[in-house]
């Protein structure tokens, strides 16, 4: 094994990652190599000054406080009794009746939006309202029968003058 | 007897147990966990407060997620990659945040102080010396948050859980290789950092 490949390797060699053979060999070139060997301790060291960082231990009520966050998170649900079964149903299965109870909501609510003119698919232009439409059939008049008391007012609306 | 049997049960049968509405496997589970999955919070993110709540957090993904919970994967596998990704996320918010970093609070000096109090019972080391303790852990645990957020990730699990590369890859999601990769250069980037570090406290008490 040549200096070269045992530096690449000596991380893994410190982590004992490599195959038995590989970690009796470059432990054998280390026994001769200064080089590599003043290397690994300088791994070595580095390591030793991590383990400076002590463990810190969870404060006694963490569990507690965890049955808490937990206990609100249940609170939030209007059916409590779905717990279970949101608990353990996937959640896009969780998920499927919202979004359709949602699209169903929602193609109600356009449909409706819609017929009232409140929305148009032609921009600002509305469309009429029942009421304007029934007022715009009124305008499409039928002949109206003569010597009715219609029949002279429109003559007399569509009267031009005797300037003729 | 009951208990017993409670306290031996694997983590994943105590998870099949939770997953069949068995809060107290689920009580187990967290005490069994807590230290470990703070400590490795605490050493990434290097704050105390922060790793607490974090670690909350972790839990509490773990039991929303118990349904996602597959019986083939090892369960520490599992909530270390959930307190992995909640580390990454934290880590994202805090990077601006980092930008202003002040000096640790004093409860957190106190913190690392009463540790060495602890390991040097009986001695009774001075006020100054437990806040030089105090100081160079503080050290140390900068130079680690300055490594990249993936460099960190790689060298904690393996320096402090003791981890394999394949358990570390599949925490991480990345492959062998680069687990393998991302440890060494955390090694090399903090070889520097820790040598002037030594030098400086040469003749501290440890």
């Amino acid at each position: 094994m040549n200096c070269r490949n045992v530096k690449k390797k000596l991380s893994a060699y410190q982590d004992r990652e490599l195959s038995p053979d590989k970690q009796a060999g470059i432990k054998s070139h280390l026994q001769g190599c200064p080089e590599c060997s003043a290397l690994y301790a300088e791994f070595r060291h580095t390591w030793d000054v991590l383990g400076e960082v002590p463990e810190i231990a969870p404060a006694p009520a963490f569990y507690p406080a965890l049955k808490r966050k937990i206990a609100g998170l249940n609170d939030r649900r209007f059916f409590p009794g779905l717990r279970q079964v949101f608990q353990f149903l996937p959640t896009p299965l969780a998920t499927a009746p919202l979004v359709l109870a949602g699209l169903v909501i929602g193609a109600y609510a356009g449909n409706f939006f819609f017929q009232e003119g409140l929305i148009s698919l032609r921009g600002h232009q509305p469309r009429y309202s029942q009421l304007d439409v029934s007022l715009a059939a009124i305008r499409t008049f039928d002949p109206i029968p003569p010597g009715t008391l219609a029949h002279g007012y429109v003559r007399m609306a569509s009267y031009r003058g005797s300037t003729r | 007897m009951n208990d017993l049997l409670d306290e031996t049960a694997s983590n994943e049968n105590l998870m099949a147990r939770f997953g069949r509405g068995d809060s107290r496997a689920f009580e187990i589970l967290v005490r069994r966990h807590q230290r470990s999955v703070l400590n490795f919070i605490y050493r990434f993110i290097g704050d105390r407060i922060e790793a607490e709540d974090l670690a909350q957090e972790v839990f509490l993904k773990a039991w929303q997620s118990a349904a996602a919970y597959k019986p083939t994967a090892k369960f520490t596998t599992w909530i270390y990659r959930i307190a992995a990704n909640l580390c990454i996320n934290k880590q994202k918010y805090n990077r601006i945040r980092r930008l202003f970093m002040v000096s640790p609070s004093r409860k957190e000096e106190e913190a690392l102080g009463d540790e060495f109090y602890a390991d040097h019972a009986g001695k009774s080391p001075s006020p100054e010396d437990l806040l030089l303790v105090a100081e160079r852990r503080r050290q140390i645990l900068n130079a680690i948050q300055q490594l990249p957020a993936n460099q960190r990730m790689a060298l904690v699990l393996k320096r402090y859980d003791d981890l394999s590369y394949k358990e570390i890859s599949k925490i991480m999601d990345l492959s062998v290789s680069a687990v393998d990769s991302l440890v060494v250069r955390a090694k090399r980037n903090l070889r520097g950092k820790l040598v002037s570090l030594e030098k400086k406290s040469q003749g501290f008490p440890r």
